[in-house]
């Protein structure tokens, strides 16, 4: 109803403020009541008649502008004196403008069509774009005050970013000092729950009750959580609409059923709405804490902040009562922090800056087309400046004149916009199954084509009009009779104006395109030397098989291995498996990382270098073909002490030394001192950014692991119904994961690079086509206007080579001045280019080498027809013509 | 200004005919009651079978002319309280427009008896 409500004000705008101020209240309560009594009727009846009443206010705001006559007595002012029917209004001037620039545009429907075409892409790209820039990036979060809320936690140092969880006793102070509006706190952990059909795994998210009522959400079915639940023998709970949907079948009568979590009853007491993605997606359970008997002893704490106080204050309150409750955890130089609760914070950097650079790139893509759209219409305004000056003769002003082929302009791009907003809106809604989950399914607001895409459009159309009508309206209405007599001659002023207008726009187009092709190089380089990087490890046909057996069902641990042992057996058994192995730690998954400082056994300290530590089964080197440089590698028998380390770890803490094997180091977190058996080459853990690639050392881990990593012969495959079936008969309650290729963990860490290097390929194609086909349009118009001439040079004894040399010469003029504007141009936004670069630099050779060869092979194709043209001339022809 | 001219010079309700077809539902819709403007489209759409949807936008722009043409004015009789909406404004029919919605149901009278006349249309048998 407030969308409704919006329409009818904005249409209530369009009237004349007489009507507005005698009629515009009632005519939005009768507008709101119509459309209230056609909902009960359903919601398409309601649809159908709020569109007639939209469509209705429009027809008689213009109406009432208009003056339209509606009683005889509007016809004949002697019946009602002092009345003058209206004559000659503003409205009754854009009419016939309207239909003067719709007849104009139907003139040319080649011309038309194409410029629409053209437009349309891009805007629709733009919009689209511009929506899941608007989740990630602009758009707030969809919560109450969202302005006043934050994370707040303690930072190592002034600036740094505050922790994510803090001490439930610290919250709790922070709460009873009221230095805030709220102060709540979640913790999200995962579960097994079983709600009928079987169990799965679900993130159960734990909230102080009050969350719900400081972010404005609640329930959509049932009732919201209390502090009184927290103390439940069983617990009531919320559940998320997809948990509803997906696994209780959307069934009616969803509340008050009980359902297992970890074994434990819990009963549905609400269903939230599907939109709510706290903290940064959708949780599927949740559950009542409270702060006095907190479940963990940490907790994320959200709170918001009072009205008016300023937030530098606030924060030394918090962290005055912070210190006093516990000294040590605030102690110097640690400081309470705020952290602003904003999407763009729940994706991670690349993310964020690959989003932020594709958008600024489909931008340029929507300029070119803007520019492409500026010539077309110049060449056509040039074409038609005899009418204008025949118009300009018979008294209509310059600034009327503007003013139509501007209106021309306008009505061609709300076509385009029209076009463009249904192309967005069903790429928009395809997203969904296209994009990752890790786009779709994180931050607080869904990608969906909304109000604020829609306002899009309405800009981006506005910008296209600009773009693409300023020029040719200027230019093409500069006419005066002397001109158009001269038409025909050569050298008419404003016909050169126009043409170096139409030479300068190309080449501003390449640019931008030229531009747009290296960035895109850039990120596909990227994506292919990230992809092919050397892991130090074989991961080829090596699969990771994640089971979990509740321990609340199997509590025996003796019968649990005797169960692990057993579906180890199994596997083993399968056609096409070479072996198996239980391991801890499987890469690029580490057991531990350890970011404290390392002092090696000659007393040097190693500060700052983050280590990732591998717990290694007997038989984990051969079973991923891990290859010593040094040493020999871990058994059966080594003690806890006994380390294989990397090749960089061994570099970064004995530098020159190239045989460190018998020498000991200690991290500063931990009392052991590790001694080095064996040097190993480098394991990537990371494939995304090798800046990022930790160095390991690896120790042994005698009993087997948890996860079944399983080695196949070339082509063979796992079913991971047959596998979960077979897992399931060694025991009903194992919860089994999907069978995961290991090969496929390292290709999702490199999904963003790809997405991204696919996004830029085809903006810069297509900006590349654009302009392709914009350099072919000059050329030719360009021959054709010097056929005369290259007739008449033909005819005194030039050769026709001569004539190709003259197209060859404007168009490598035209390529050169854009490829130089262009590449300067990629070098300038070269900063924010490689924020997603990794491993290759910006001045990466084999880039640049592929933007040049596609220009030049992009002007020839333009100039390939139009050099035939010159060559074709025939003076005989031409003579005819004459 | 222009209401108070053209109460001045009472004009002949003839001269304001034809009616087109909203003009006249809006002014019979309020001929046997005052009626705020959800109330007039509803007793339109009710006594038409629907045939006439009138809107909003319709509606007030019709309604605006004829308060102009002093053939409408407001109306002071509203509902109880608990039923009003003080948004709501209620219109009621001027003599001069029950004048007018007389001379247009006579014309179109005259009108129908020309085609019994002529046998376009047979009287209706009870």
């Amino acid at each position: 109803m407030n969308l409704l409500d919006a329409g009818c004000r904005a249409m209530l705008r369009l009237y004349p403020p007489d009507v507005r101020d005698a009629h515009g209240r009632e005519m939005r309560q009768t507008f709101l009541e119509a459309c209230a009594r056609a909902s009960g009727r359903g919601p398409l009846a309601m649809a159908r008649t709020a569109l007639a009443e939209l469509i209705d206010l429009l027809k008689c705001a213009f109406r009432s502008r208009l003056g339209r006559p509606l009683l005889p007595a509007d016809r004949d002012p002697h019946t009602s004196p002092g009345q003058q029917a209206p004559k000659g209004t503003w409205m009754n001037t854009l009419t016939s403008d309207l239909r003067q620039a719709l007849r104009g545009l139907r003139a040319k429907p080649g011309t038309t069509t194409l410029a629409i075409g053209l437009l349309a892409l891009a805007i629709g790209a733009c919009t689209t774009m511009f929506t899941v820039a608007d989740a990630i990036i602009f758009n707030a979060v969809p919560y109450r005050d969202a302005d006043r809320l934050v994370h707040i936690g303690i930072a190592r140092q002034p600036g740094a970013w505050p922790s994510s969880t803090t001490k439930a006793d610290v919250i709790r102070t922070w709460r009873d000092a009221g230095i805030f509006e709220h102060v709540e706190a979640h913790r999200t952990i995962s579960t097994i729950v079983d709600a009928g059909a079987g169990t799965t795994g679900a993130a159960l998210l734990w909230i102080t009750p009050g969350v719900l009522d400081m972010l404005g959400v609640g329930p959509i079915r049932g009732r919201a959580l209390t502090p009184q639940d927290a103390h439940q023998t069983v617990p009531p709970i919320l559940i998320s609409a997809r948990f509803w949907r997906t696994q209780l079948g959307a069934a009616d009568d969803v509340i008050g059923r009980r359902i297992y979590i970890d074994g434990k009853a819990a009963d549905i007491v609400g269903v939230m709405p599907a939109d709510v993605r706290f903290p940064n997606s959708v949780r599927d359970l949740w559950r009542a804490i409270d702060l006095n008997q907190p479940p963990l002893a940490a907790l994320s704490p959200i709170a918001k902040l009072k009205p008016g106080v300023p937030r530098d204050e606030t924060a030394r309150l918090a962290q005055r009562v912070a210190r006093d409750r516990d000294p040590a955890l605030v102690a110097d130089p640690a400081a309470v922090a705020f952290a602003p609760v904003t999407g763009v914070q729940m994706f991670d950097d690349y993310t964020v800056n690959a989003t932020r650079l594709l958008f600024t790139g489909v931008v340029l893509v929507l300029f070119v087309a803007c520019v492409n759209v500026a010539n077309l219409l110049l060449a056509r305004a040039m074409g038609r400046r005899r009418e204008r000056a025949v118009r300009a003769a018979l008294g209509a002003s310059r600034f009327r004149l503007v003013q139509q082929a501007m209106l021309e302009s306008l009505v061609m791009a709300t076509f385009a916009a029209t076009l463009g907003l249904l192309l967005s809106w069903m790429a928009v809604s395809a997203l969904d199954t296209v994009l990752p989950a890790f786009i779709t399914a994180r931050g607080p607001n869904a990608i969906d084509f909304d109000a604020r895409s829609a306002m899009a459009v309405v800009a981006l159309a506005v910008l296209a009009t600009l773009t693409s009508g300023v020029l040719p309206a200027w230019l093409g209405t500069r006419t005066t009779a002397s001109d158009v007599l001269k038409e025909g001659e050569r050298g008419s002023s404003e016909g050169r104006v126009a043409r170096r207008l139409t030479s300068a726009l190309i080449v501003g187009e390449i640019a931008v395109a030229v531009t747009l092709l290296v960035g895109a190089a850039l990120m596909v380089r990227t994506f292919m030397a990230l992809a092919n990087a050397d892991r130090g490890i074989d991961t080829r046909n090596v699969a990771l098989l994640q089971v979990n057996l509740p321990s609340f069902q199997v509590p025996d641990p003796q019968r649990q291995e005797t169960l692990a042992s057993e579906i180890h057996r199994r596997l083993a058994a399968l056609p096409g498996v070479v072996q198996v192995m239980r391991a801890l730690s499987v890469p690029p998954d580490r057991s531990e990382t350890y970011t404290s400082a390392i002092e090696t056994g000659e007393g040097a300290r190693v500060e700052g270098l983050e280590v990732s530590g591998y717990l290694a089964v007997p038989g984990f080197f051969e079973f991923f073909d891990i290859r010593l440089v040094a040493g020999r590698s871990l058994s059966a028998e080594d003690p806890d002490e006994a380390v294989v380390i990397s090749r960089n770890l061994a570099d970064a803490l004995w530098p020159g030394v190239s045989d460190p094997i018998g020498r000991t180091f200690r991290i500063d977190s931990e009392p052991m001192v590790r001694q080095v058996v064996g040097v190993s080459r480098n394991v990537r853990t990371s494939l995304r950014d090798p800046r990022f690639d930790t160095p390991e050392f690896f120790q042994p881990y005698r009993r087997p692991g948890p996860n079944y990593v399983i080695k196949l012969e070339e082509g063979a495959r796992l079913s991971d119904d047959k596998v979960a079936a077979m897992i399931r008969t060694v025991h009903p309650a194992y919860l089994v994961r999907r069978v995961q290729w290991i090969d496929d963990v390292y290709a999702g860490q490199i999904e963003r690079p790809q997405l991204a290097a696919v996004a830029a390929g085809s903006f810069a194609m297509f900006g590349l086509l654009v302009c392709t086909a914009g350099l072919f349009s000059v050329l030719s118009l360009a021959v054709a206007r010097r056929r005369r001439e290259f007739g008449i040079r033909l005819a005194i004894g030039a050769h026709p080579a001569h004539l190709s040399r003259l197209v060859a010469r404007q168009t490598l003029l035209t390529l050169a001045a854009g490829l130089a504007i262009g590449c300067a141009g990629a070098l300038a936004v070269a900063r924010g280019l490689s924020s997603v670069l990794a491993g290759i630099e910006i001045t990466d050779a084999a880039s640049w080498v592929v933007v040049v060869v596609l220009i030049t092979l992009a002007g020839a194709a333009a100039a390939w027809l139009p050099l035939r043209d010159a060559r074709r001339t025939d003076p005989l022809l031409l003579l005819r013509e004459e | 200004m222009h209401s108070r001219q053209s109460r001045q010079t009472a004009p002949d309700p003839r001269s304001l005919l034809p009616l087109s077809p909203i003009v006249f539902q809006v002014l019979l819709a309020l001929a046997d009651s005052d009626r705020h403007g959800y109330g007039i489209i509803q007793e339109v759409g009710r006594r038409t079978d629907g045939i006439i949807a009138l809107r909003t936008g319709t509606l007030y722009t019709v309604l605006k002319r004829l308060l102009e043409l002093d053939l409408v004015e407001e109306s002071e009789n509203r509902p109880a309280a608990e039923e009003d909406d003080e948004r709501r404004r209620y219109y009621r029919v001027t003599p001069f427009g029950k004048a007018v919605t007389e001379a247009e149901a006579r014309r179109l009278e005259s009108l129908v008896a020309l085609a019994r006349d002529k046998r376009v249309l047979k009287t209706r048998k009870a």
